[in-house]
């Protein structure tokens, strides 16, 4: 048996001696207090597991002593039992209210005791778990927060690269919104214009937090180098997909603002209705989800296609997650999409619905507990976007960067069957400050230079067969077939890059195992129609300053100057 | 006057302590009689039943049992603060205490 260290107070030293005969009889340790006072101090001193204490003692009475010593206990539970003569329910009962946890009536009965003791030694020991769990917990609790202002602060610095501090963009985000898995991103296009992203990942906390970071990163890196947000929300679903877990995705709106075109083309995957308003307040146009969140399809199913609005100066796209449709009020009832479209109907103008919303949101919760997860994002369409800002900033800094250097890649047959090597060229020509300013147009130049390349030179596909919607079908059957049986043939793409500091000029070369075509007949024939049997030159034409074919018409080499003289 | 059956079973509860035990009992009695008489002269019935409250639990613990009867009902008068009846008890309480010494002083 376990020995308990039991403090016993009686200023009757028979009575006392007797008890404290039987309880070390029954294997406990003993420690005796002759009056009040004396128990204070020998409990402070010795810290007994469970005190039996008189409760008519001189001086300092049992109950006092007590009050004592469960103050000095504070938050360890120290049994205290009253020892008394008295039978009345009433003073029993008082020795209870005045803080004792049982009382024992004299005379004892020793079986009574013991049990006793053992139950209340048990109690302690449940106090004392309880109470390092508690601590535990709490230590755990201020781990985490800790943990989560860190990922936080590392977040931050990768979301905030953006520019939602654009005067054409308004936002309203929880501040802790990294742990309640919405997503809200926005980046220059370095051609100008801008990507705007908003993502509602399934789940709070750390998990949605992971499934952000990834995103930010290649919304970030990749819209910067100048790739399209097909492309962009087409790599960021194959790294969700690979990384979140089944049933763990992100619902998003994704807008690529075009102020060029004067257009915004849009992408929607489980995210709610969202609106365009016009600036002459004409009519609201309801945008709806066509796809399926980030996260769900395989690369090879993900459906990249994008819907286009034209959008004038001053018109409005406003987006959300379910968060402002999902709030409720102390009555547990939703906002609902219904008060939200009465909202945006009711508004003066487009430029106030914005305020409208978040004011009829705000009345509607009235203080209830709020989910903090109510983000709501309103782009307009501003033709000062159109202005390149990265070049103004590469303009100053413009020495950094590699300036004279070249190199060239070559593309065996194997490596053509399965990868498209036109990301990577754009990455190393983007490592020029230059002309990154460019990277959109840059990008299209590469891209059309390979596919002519590869298509019409490698597989000899003839374009023209593209002209009529049979000839098109045929002609992509007729592509992977070829791809399938290609054995032999090359792709050589040589990059050649000078500088002087505030301009530069690349000249790509790209030449293909093919058999060329016919170039100083198209020469001949320029305005024609069929330009270039159609290799997509004009497009190219308006952005390189040169545009050479040599040998038999399988090698092309272009020459770019920046900055451009003009924005194309 | 002493529940013998019950004070064997407290001689072997504690052994080598029940002789110093019945001699303290005996020592912190004696006592108890002349403080009760001071406590009465100054009227401290508070005192008194302190006492008598000790004397009482005591006497139980050493089994005598018709003898704790009596001290408690010295104790409800002091509690009461019957003046005019205590002298008497008291008086009745020591013969009787008288009785108890001589039983437990021939059993150690």
């Amino acid at each position: 048996m376990t020995a308990y260290k039991v403090l016993i107070a009686d200023d009757n030293s028979v009575d006392r001696k007797v008890l404290s005969r039987v309880v070390r009889n029954q294997g406990n340790e003993v420690i005796e207090a002759t009056n009040g006072f004396e128990a204070v101090d020998i409990f402070t001193e010795h810290r007994p597991d469970i005190v039996l204490m008189d409760v008519m003692m001189p001086g300092l009475n049992g109950k006092e002593a007590t009050r004592q010593i469960k103050s000095i206990a504070n938050e360890d539970f120290i049994p205290v039992i009253f020892l008394t003569s008295l039978s009345d329910a009433q003073s029993l009962a008082d020795c209870l209210e005045s803080g004792g946890d049982d009382f024992l009536t004299k005379p004892y009965n020793h079986v009574v005791l013991q049990a006793k003791i053992d139950s209340y030694h048990r109690m302690s020991e449940m106090h004392r778990t309880l109470l390092n769990q508690r601590d535990e917990i709490a230590r755990v609790n201020r781990h985490m927060l800790q943990e989560q202002r860190v990922a936080k602060a590392v977040y931050d610095n990768v979301a905030h690269a953006g520019c939602l501090t654009s005067p054409n963009i308004r936002y309203e985000l929880s501040p802790l919104a990294v742990f309640n898995g919405d997503v809200l991103l926005a980046a220059r296009k370095p051609g100008g214009g801008m990507h705007v992203l908003l993502g509602d990942f399934t789940g709070h906390g750390l998990p949605a937090a992971i499934g952000a970071m990834p995103m930010a990163d290649i919304f970030y890196g990749m819209t910067a180098k100048g790739f399209g947000l097909r492309e962009v929300l087409r790599e960021i679903n194959q790294k969700l997909k690979s990384i979140l877990p089944v049933g763990f995705f992100c619902c998003a709106a994704a807008v690529d603002l075009a102020p060029d075109r004067q257009a915004a083309s849009v992408w929607m995957g489980g995210v709610p209705d969202c609106y365009l308003l016009r600036n002459d307040g004409e009519r609201i146009e309801t945008l709806s989800s066509r796809h399926l969140p980030l996260g769900v399809m395989s690369a090879d199913k993900f459906n990249d296609q994008m819907t286009e609005f034209p959008m004038a100066n001053g018109d409005r796209l406003f987006l959300w997650s379910d968060g402002i449709i999902e709030a409720r009020n102390s009555e547990g009832e939703m906002f609902g999409q219904e008060r939200l479209i009465n909202v945006v109907r009711d508004s003066a103008h487009a430029s106030d619905v914005y305020d409208d919303i978040q004011r009829a949101v705000d009345e509607f919760v009235d203080g209830s507990e709020q989910d903090d997860d109510t983000t709501l994002i309103e782009v307009v369409m501003d033709d000062a976007l159109r202005e390149d800002k990265e070049s103004a900033v590469t303009k100053a800094g413009i020495s950094q960067g590699p300036r004279d250097w070249s190199m060239e890649y070559r593309l065996e047959a194997s490596t053509l069957k399965s990868f498209n090597p036109v990301p990577l060229m754009n990455h190393i020509m983007m490592e020029v400050p230059g002309l990154r300013a460019i990277g959109g147009q840059l990008y299209t130049v590469v891209a059309e230079l390979f596919s002519n390349a590869f298509e019409h030179g490698v597989l000899g596909l003839h374009s023209s067969m593209k002209q009529s919607p049979d000839g098109f079908m045929e002609y992509y059957r007729q592509r992977e077939k070829r791809v399938a049986e290609l054995e032999e043939g090359f792709v050589r793409i040589n990059m050649h890059h000078t500088g002087v500091g505030d301009s530069g000029t690349l000249t790509l070369t790209l030449e293909d195992s093919g058999d060329g075509f016919d170039y100083k007949r198209h020469d001949r024939e320029e305005g024609s129609g069929n330009n270039y049997s159609g290799r997509g030159i004009p497009l190219i034409e308006s952005i390189c300053d040169s545009i050479e074919y040599r040998g038999k018409g399988n090698e092309v080499s272009v020459v770019i100057h920046w900055p451009l003289e003009q924005a194309t | 006057m002493i529940d013998i059956e019950s004070l064997n079973m407290l001689k072997d509860i504690m052994e080598e302590e029940f002789q110093p035990l019945i001699e303290l009992y005996i020592r912190d009695s004696d006592r108890r009689f002349p403080e009760m008489r001071m406590a009465l002269s100054e009227g401290d019935c508070e005192s008194l039943r302190m006492t008598v409250h000790s004397l009482k639990g005591a006497s139980s613990n050493v089994c005598a049992v018709d003898f704790a009867e009596q001290a408690y009902t010295v104790e409800k008068m002091a509690i009461d603060g019957a003046l005019d009846q205590l002298p008497g008890a008291i008086d009745a309480l020591e013969q009787s205490y008288q009785q108890v010494r001589q039983q437990l002083s021939a059993l150690v």
